[in-house]
């Protein structure tokens, strides 16, 4: 459709390109999107373009970047390909973009059975924020259609919490920031760097991600990441599956993309090897002990 | 006892020592039990909640620094750390007389071989345990302890792995260690000339010390 192919097309002529000119292809796939994308960029390519809306008083930003696009998950998608119904026209139509707009191509069915985005849809009707502001809250609350980018798999578990915790701290941070509604949870700058919001905030054991639930039925309990079938195995774990063994013996290891987890990242023989040497000694002080006893009433019979 | 003329009560450990001594077995029941219920939260077999374990455990972790520290200069400064200087000659048969006191010469009601003195308290044995568990267990523990409670200042990678993991493991070793030592160390305290002979003599510091060198 839009994209597939003159992606290929794109691709094949930045092969060409860097082979030729030893360049790099990145300025090729902008330059044409950016051709393509000129009818808008006229004026919404502008860095200040907006206008404070009368009913509010709020001033609305209609200047977008070509170049975060570029590097958005929706780079090489054309304005018009969300935008549509008569927006080459001044003035434009009042077409709002809505739910229905993503999932005209995220549809299931269409080459996007990946991103599942009915169940995903199903999900966020669930979530608190949907349940408390229905009319704020869409798709576009936490994914900005122009410059947002996902983690993608594969990526270290550090890239993938950062990422996906900015979505929420966008937010978050100025409402109440992370230090003080989380005042409970000890090391605090290492969790927020360790682990996502959703480890806690959506439905367990379960990769769910969009069902986001009352801050009263969270994760409080530690021992839930802290130990071996850590509830982080079912959340964070999906973007390691398929990426080889445990290192070294050690359990829940590549997990955590090697950090190591108080409780969930052991090594069994060495746990092993630590009672046993508890135990041994135990016996061993307590068979002297008995050998002494012994002896003793043996010397004051004799 | 007193009247015998090769024995003599002295002071061989003094209050700081002693002070130190019990805080430490206090603050090793308490980072042994935190301890254990850290590591091994999900066993079913812990005695504290996670978090309160943490708290307690880093507390109990910084005063054993701490004490550690005050022992270390003290031991120097008093001259106590004499006994913690092994006397090389005949080092290893001396090691190997004690050894078979406790194994064999124990049972057959036998006289300790190398008797309290004024310049060794401990016998060769003792000393040895002694030496290794303050000059190499508890640094090797307070060390690896502290970079737990500050992750950040651990090296990035050791060997390819993050670096929080070989001190995780050499922390818990040096756990495992000093937790055998404490187990023998309750133990070989009730064979003393009598079974509460050491244990008095850690409350009260006073000693019997022969005068002469039997050897
Ligand atoms: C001549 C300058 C100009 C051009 C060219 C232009 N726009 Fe706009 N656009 C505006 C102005 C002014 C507004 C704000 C007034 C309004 O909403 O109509 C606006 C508003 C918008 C809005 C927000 C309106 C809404 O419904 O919330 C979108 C989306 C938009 N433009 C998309 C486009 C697209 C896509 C193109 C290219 C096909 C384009 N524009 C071309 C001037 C322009
Ligand atoms: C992947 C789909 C998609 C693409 C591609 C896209 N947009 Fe949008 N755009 C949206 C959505 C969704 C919204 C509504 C966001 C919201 O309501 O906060 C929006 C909002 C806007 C607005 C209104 C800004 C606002 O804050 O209300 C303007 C102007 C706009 N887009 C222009 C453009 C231009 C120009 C391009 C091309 C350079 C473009 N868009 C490409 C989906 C897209
Ligand atoms: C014009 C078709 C189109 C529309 C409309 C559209 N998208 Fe996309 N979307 C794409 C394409 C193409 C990709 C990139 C897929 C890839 O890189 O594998 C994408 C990627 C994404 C991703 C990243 C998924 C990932 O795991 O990397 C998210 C999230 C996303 N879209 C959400 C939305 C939302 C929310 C809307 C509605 C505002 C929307 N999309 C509208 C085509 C579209
Ligand atoms: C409250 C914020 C929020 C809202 C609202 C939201 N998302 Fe997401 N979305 C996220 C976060 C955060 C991630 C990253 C998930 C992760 O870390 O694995 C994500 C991931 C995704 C992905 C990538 C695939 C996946 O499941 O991880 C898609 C596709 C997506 N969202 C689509 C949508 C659609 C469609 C909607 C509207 C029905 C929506 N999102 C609403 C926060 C949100
Ligand atoms: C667009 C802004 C925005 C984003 C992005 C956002 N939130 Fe929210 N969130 C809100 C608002 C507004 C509320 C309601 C605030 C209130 O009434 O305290 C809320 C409420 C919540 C609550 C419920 C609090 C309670 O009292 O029960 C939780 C939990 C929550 N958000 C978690 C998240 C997580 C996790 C993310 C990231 C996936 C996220 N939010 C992203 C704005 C946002
Ligand atoms: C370790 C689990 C955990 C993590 C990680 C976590 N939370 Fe929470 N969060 C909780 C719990 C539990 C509560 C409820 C606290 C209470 O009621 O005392 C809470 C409360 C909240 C609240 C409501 C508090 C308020 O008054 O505003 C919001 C909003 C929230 N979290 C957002 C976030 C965001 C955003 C992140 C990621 C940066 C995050 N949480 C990470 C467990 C967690
Ligand atoms: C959502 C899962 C999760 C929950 C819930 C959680 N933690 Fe953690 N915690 C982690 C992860 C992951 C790390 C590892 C950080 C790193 O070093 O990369 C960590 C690290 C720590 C550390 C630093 C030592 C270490 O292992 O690196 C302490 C201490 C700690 N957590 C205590 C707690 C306490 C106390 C609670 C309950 C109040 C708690 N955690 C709840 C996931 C969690």
């Amino acid at each position: 459709m839009f994209s597939t192919k003159r992606k290929k097309h794109v691709a094949l002529g930045a092969v060409l390109a860097s082979l030729l000119l030893m360049q790099s292809d990145l300025s090729f796939a902008s330059q044409s999107d950016l051709e393509r994308n000129e009818p808008c960029l006229r004026c919404h390519g502008m860095k200040t373009f907006g206008y404070v809306k009368p009913e509010t008083g709020k001033l609305v930003n209609l200047s977008v970047s070509q170049a975060a696009l570029d590097q958005a998950d929706h780079q090489g998608n054309l304005c018009v390909d969300c935008h549509r119904g008569g927006y080459r026209k001044m003035p434009h139509p009042q077409h709002k973009v809505t739910a229905d707009t993503c999932l005209e191509c995220h549809e299931d069915e269409r080459g996007f059975e990946k991103y599942r985005m009915n169940a995903i849809t199903a999900h966020f009707k669930k979530s608190v924020h949907y349940q408390m502001q229905p009319e704020q809250f869409n798709c576009f609350s936490c994914h900005d259609p122009h410059a947002g980018r996902l983690h993608k798999m594969g990526d270290s578990t550090e890239t993938v919490v950062e990422k996906s915790n900015q979505v929420c701290l966008n937010c978050h941070s100025t409402l109440l920031p992370f230090e003080e509604s989380h005042a409970w949870l000890p090391n605090g700058q290492l969790h927020q760097k360790a682990v996502r919001c959703l480890e806690c905030h959506t439905p367990r054991p379960s990769s769910v991600v969009h069902a986001i639930e009352p801050a009263a039925k969270a994760e409080k309990d530690c021992v839930a990441c802290h130990s071996r079938d850590s509830i982080l195995l079912t959340k964070l774990n999906k973007y390691r599956l398929g990426r080889g063994e445990d290192k070294l013996g050690f359990v829940n290891s590549v997990v955590m993309d090697d950090s190591y987890v108080l409780g969930m990242t052991r090594h069994s023989a060495l746990d092993k090897l630590g009672i046993f040497a508890v135990a041994l000694t135990v016996s061993g002080v307590s068979a002297h002990g008995i050998g002494r006893w012994f002896s003793r009433r043996r010397g004051k019979s004799s | 006892m007193n009247t015998e003329s090769k024995t003599q009560w002295m002071l061989l450990y003094p209050l700081w020592l002693r002070a130190w001594h019990w805080t430490n077995a206090l603050l090793f029941i308490i980072l042994l039990t935190c301890g254990f219920s850290l590591h091994f939260a999900d066993s079913g077999w812990t005695l504290v909640p996670f978090a309160t374990a943490r708290t307690w455990h880093n507390l109990a972790g910084l005063a054993l620094t701490v004490g550690y520290l005050v022992f270390v200069l003290r031991n120097w400064t008093s001259g106590n750390i004499r006994h913690y200087k092994p006397d090389w000659r005949g080092w290893s048969s001396r090691l190997l007389r004690q050894a078979h006191y406790y194994g064999v010469e124990i049972f057959q009601g036998a006289a300790h071989p190398f008797p309290v003195r004024r310049e060794q308290k401990f016998n060769p044995l003792q000393q040895l345990t002694y030496v290794c568990v303050v000059y190499l267990g508890l640094p090797t523990l307070i060390v690896t302890g502290l970079l737990l409670l500050r992750p950040e200042l651990a090296p990035e990678a050791i060997l390819g792995m993050a670096g929080l993991w070989l001190i995780a493991v050499v922390h818990y070793l040096a756990g495992v260690g000093l937790t055998v030592f404490l187990i023998m160390h309750i133990y070989l305290a009730t064979v003393g000339k009598t079974l509460t002979s050491d244990l008095k003599k850690m409350i009260t510091g006073w000693e019997e010390v022969t005068l002469a060198d039997p050897r």
